[in-house]
């Protein structure tokens, strides 16, 4: 019988807030603690270990100390990438660490291509020697970038692999998601090599035991996570990993709760109050809580009827909240919002307008351009074409693909003007702009308030 | 792709003319048929006009029969001598004094101007008397212009003669809001004419497509099928029970189902129906696991009687493909479940409002379950478009069709319930929503639907209950065309459309072969760099 720890989205380093930090990092040092008194074989953190690609050294340093007490104790410890913790363009500490020895990477792979044939992505396996399990892992990319690979696996040869045997990943599943996150920030199930005992899953923050072609799927979740709604549905579930046990080709998991300091949600519904009577409800909402070496999260959205949102003492009760022995306190009030909504509006048209200007009088100029590229509509296919040239790079993507994704867009375009394609030119779809790819549903994290 | 025809507009020459006008009326003008040429049923002829070299009319073939000079005891003893004597008989010039004569109706006028420019219109003269007829030529039909968005059904066709250089598109965007109907009988080729229609729509974002397929035969799991366009990793979403790879698996919770969702497709009792909300208004998006796994005294505190609830369980088990075991639902396809599958409803929305095909393979469900997909994805959409039009964003928006095999099960008149399919057939047009209808039985259907489907492709059918029905409903007088209808071969099709200026006879190309050759011509793909 094997056993082994899974975990993933620790996000360690994660926090501005150095009390919240400290927790997180507090909360990694039990988990450790009690993967060593469990005696496992080894451990799989199935991404986003760091918060950041470059964490703060202290932050490395205890992670170092942790993976090598586990190491120390002859358990090993094999890791994919998340989303969070490498950069494909930038150095990223979760390699150093892997350089090091304190852990193992278990993703591998190349592409072939077959004449004639689809290319194929052959993963490499990883075996762990003493127990026979054999690794697969798949890094997680920002927005989901990796599903590109997922679509090219070689399923077969992983399938042909003998048990038993771990696949490591780091993204949403299309089918078990739920409303609201993008159906292109997920991989169907149909992309998973079946056959697998276990599937270790991270990226997805809410915790769960799904099955996936007949094996147990398991997200852990975070120790505490990044933000305001991880913070708020540790308040509600316990957070922790998974201990797994495999024994004839059955692989069972069961929750190892980690324990941390208690969290406390307070929320303020200021839909309609004055600024001044929002501040007495929650100020007389937070002297009724138990605040004392808490984790306190504060809650308040609505709009108000009066006054702005600037004028509740935030700073004040933060401070009295402190005062009251609050281990940390974390206020969310993106959804709150003032009456008096001083909009400027700055034109777009104005630079559209003067782009539309210098082309004209560019392509109109004394060295003719191709033909392609005259008159009115050789202006308006100009201005379609700067639009993907000089688009960003989507968060995560390196930048050669970023390059081939905007001379693809390019292409078309110009490609569609040459046919003659009539209209406008087929809406361009993204895999989404956010800043960074969130495993959470729906609306934006809250505010973080010092 | 504009038609790549020749520009020959000249008049018939001598040799051309295959037959000429002696009488008859307008709508069944007589003509004769020149000897050694072979006239067929449903032959497209032009009469040119000398008078007015840019003028011409189209005609097409309706009937045969034979003329003769001689009277009948005269033509029977001619053949008698041939057969009993072996002698010739004494014709001078037979070809001369017996022949084929032919009804044939007027179609079209086509005038071009001096620069090239043609027009068409429906015919309100006759032909001038012993005007020359000639076969058609593909420039005849450069009237036929390319429109906007090009739904391409076939190609021309004369009598039983493919004139491949004349393709027949209708534009989606009309066709799909005004509704389509497929009639035809088993076997010849609706199925195959579908995967036509829907290979010119993929890659192109104007229309939405929700494919509700019971034969799983469109998106091509196995051997060709809509998967192979080149645009069908952007532009096509197929959901299966069991999913090919990269696709998503067909999983609905059964929270996403309300009561007012079976309406029409799962049939209930007053008491019934009252049940179901009454889960409803207790357990909310529970109510159907409430009601699979409740226990006898719940319902009877919520006032519901075990008869009924037995009823609607037995209903709801057979539609949905459910049953219990130690407290937990289990699903026989895995389709209807309690775990995950709860975006799947609003992804295959999201996905026609970006002008997605969506191909749901419907072939391990029932029909209720099938109906239930449809039904909830089409109510959805509807309700968003009244809203988008309400916001005046319709235009906006892609046109969304539904394809629904058998219709009638859905808009078959009758007792039962409304459903929001016959809605769309009534009022769907306002909102840009569509059907498109496919059944072997369209006289199920109620005329008022009928008339409502403005394009009607029509395949062979033999019955003539079913001809009837389409003929009455047509966009254009067919009922001359009963008997072509019913001769129509394999593929051979009539498009009837209030969006064509007459009845067009095609050829619908075989499906396997019109994929065969774009993979011909596919560039190799380039992996993507591994990072790991
Ligand atoms: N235009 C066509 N040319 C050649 N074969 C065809 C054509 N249309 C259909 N077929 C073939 O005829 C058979 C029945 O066609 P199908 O489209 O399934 O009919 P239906 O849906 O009306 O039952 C299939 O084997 C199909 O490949
Ligand atoms: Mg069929």
């Amino acid at each position: 019988m094997t056993t082994f720890a899974h975990l993933s989205d620790l996000h360690l380093g994660a926090f501005r807030d150095p009390a919240l930090r400290a927790e997180l990092l507090a909360r990694f040092v039990a988990a450790t603690d009690l993967i060593l008194s469990a005696k496992v074989d080894f451990v799989i953190i199935a991404g986003d270990l760091f918060q950041v690609n470059i964490p703060e050294i202290a932050t490395v340093t205890e992670v170092a100390r942790q993976l090598r007490r586990l190491q120390d104790a002859k358990i090993r410890t094999y890791i994919i990438y998340g989303s969070h913790d490498y950069s494909p363009n930038h150095a990223s500490m979760v390699d150093v660490l892997a350089g090091a020895g304190l852990y193992q990477k278990v993703v591998e792979g190349e592409f072939t291509t077959e004449e004639g044939g689809e290319p194929l992505l052959r993963l490499r396996p990883f075996r762990d020697v003493p127990t026979g399990v054999t690794l697969v892992g798949m890094s997680g990319r920002k927005t989901t970038l990796e599903r590109r690979y997922f679509e090219h696996l070689d399923l077969p040869a992983l399938e042909q692999l003998p048990g038993p045997k771990v696949f490591v990943f780091h993204s949403g599943i299309t089918e078990l998601r739920p409303v609201g996150i993008p159906e292109s920030e997920s991989v169907p199930s149909s992309l998973f090599p079946k056959g697998f005992d276990y599937y270790a899953g991270g990226h997805v923050h809410q915790r769960g035991v799904h099955g996936l072609h007949g094996a147990p799927m398991v997200y852990p979740g975070p120790l505490l996570g990044y933000d305001f709604r991880d913070l708020e549905a540790g308040a509600l579930q316990p957070r922790g990993f998974y201990l797994v046990e495999i024994d004839q080709g059955r692989a069972t998991p069961r929750f190892v709760p980690v324990p941390g300091r208690d969290t406390v949600v307070v929320r303020q519904d200021a839909e309609g109050l004055s600024a001044e009577a929002a501040a007495g409800a929650l100020r007389a909402q937070l002297e009724a809580t138990q605040v004392a070496d808490r984790i306190v999260l504060v809650h308040v959205a609505g709009q108000l009827a009066s006054g702005r949102t600037s004028d509740i003492p935030w700073l004040a009760l933060q401070q009295q909240l402190r005062e009251r022995g609050a281990f940390a306190v974390y206020v969310s009030r993106s959804q709150l919002r003032s009456t008096i909504v001083g909009r400027v509006s700055i034109g777009r048209s104005d630079s559209s307008h003067i782009e539309e200007r210098v082309l004209a009088e560019y392509l109109d100029g004394p060295d003719p351009p191709a033909p392609t590229f005259r008159g009115d509509a050789g202006v308006s296919l100009a201005r379609q074409l700067l639009e993907p040239l000089c688009a960003e790079l989507q968060p995560g993507e390196a930048v050669a693909e970023g390059e081939d994704r905007k001379i693809e867009a390019a292409y078309q375009l110009l490609v569609s003007a040459r046919d003659g394609a009539a209209g406008s030119p087929p809406q361009q779809r993204t895999l989404g702009d956010q800043e960074t790819d969130s495993p959470h549903a729906g609306d934006e994290a809250g505010g973080e308030e010092e | 792709m504009p038609p790549t025809v020749s520009q020959d507009h000249s008049p018939a020459s001598r040799l051309e003319v295959i037959a000429q006008i002696i009488g008859g009326e307008h709508g069944q003008i007589l003509i004769r048929q020149k000897a050694g040429e072979r006239i067929e049923l449903g032959d497209l002829l032009v009469a040119d006009d000398p008078t007015d070299p840019g003028s011409s009319m189209l005609l097409q073939v309706h009937n045969l029969r034979y003329g003769s000079q001689e009277n009948d005891l005269n033509l029977q003893l001619m053949s008698g001598m041939q057969l009993e004597l072996h002698e010739g008989g004494d014709f001078l010039e037979p070809q001369l004094r017996s022949y084929v004569l032919a009804e044939v109706t007027s179609l079209l006028v086509i005038e071009r101007g001096a620069q090239g420019h043609s027009r068409s219109r429906r015919p309100k003269h006759l032909p001038s008397f012993f005007r020359d007829l000639r076969r058609v030529r593909p420039s005849d039909l450069d009237v036929l212009t390319q429109p906007a968005h090009p739904v391409f059904l076939g190609y021309l066709r004369s009598g039983s003669r493919t004139i491949p250089q004349v393709r027949v598109a209708i534009d989606g965007v009309d066709m799909f809001t005004h509704h389509v109907l497929v009639p035809a009988t088993t076997g010849r080729g609706k199925s195959n004419l579908m995967k036509v229609m829907l290979w010119s729509t993929l890659g192109k974002d104007y229309c939405g497509l929700l494919v509700l397929d019971p034969h799983d035969e469109y998106y091509g799991r196995e051997g060709h099928g809509l998967k192979d366009h080149p645009d069908a990793p952007e532009s096509l979403v197929y959901y299966s029970p069991d999913p090919p790879r990269g696709s998503p698996a067909l999983r609905i919770n059964l929270r996403r189902i309300r009561p007012d969702h079976l309406r029409g497709i799962v049939p209930m009792t007053e008491a019934q129906g009252q049940a179901a909300w009454t889960l409803w208004h207790h357990h909310r998006d529970a109510w159907l696991a409430a009601l699979l796994l409740g226990q006898e005294e719940e319902f009877s505190q919520l006032d519901i009687g075990g008869a009924t609830i037995g009823a609607l369980r037995r209903k709801l088990r057979l539609a949905l493909g459910v049953r219990t075991n130690e407290g937990q639902v289990v699903s026989r396809n895995e389709v209807f479940t309690t775990e995950g599958g709860d975006s799947t409803l609003s992804d295959i929305v999201e996905h026609l409002q970006n002008g997605r095909k969506v191909i749901v393979d419907t072939s391990r469900l029932s029909d209720s379950a099938e109906l239930l997909i449809g039904s909830i994805v089409a109510g959805e959409v509807f309700r968003n478009y009244q809203g988008f039009k309400a916001a005046g964003r319709l235009r906006a928006m892609p046109v969304i069709s539904f394809v629904i095999e058998e219709a009638p099960r859905v808009l078959g008149g009758g007792s039962e319930e409304p459903n929001i399919f016959g809605t769309i057939a009534r009022e769907g047009r306002k909102f840009r929503i569509g059907l498109v209808a496919i059944t072997q039985l369209c006289s199920l259907i109620p005329r008022e639907i009928m008339a409502n489907l403005n394009t009607k492709v029509i395949l062979g059918n033999e019955m003539a209950a079913e001809r009837e029905a389409i003929i009455s409903s047509a966009s254009q007088d067919l009922t001359r065309d009963s008997q072509l209808i019913a001769g129509l071969d394999r593929g051979e099709a009539i498009v009837s459309s209030v969006f064509t200026k007459f009845a067009i006879p095609i050829q619908v190309p075989f499906f396997d072969e019109l994929v065969a050759q774009e993979l011909l011509h596919r560039p190799p793909k380039r992996p993507p760099a591994f990072l790991g």
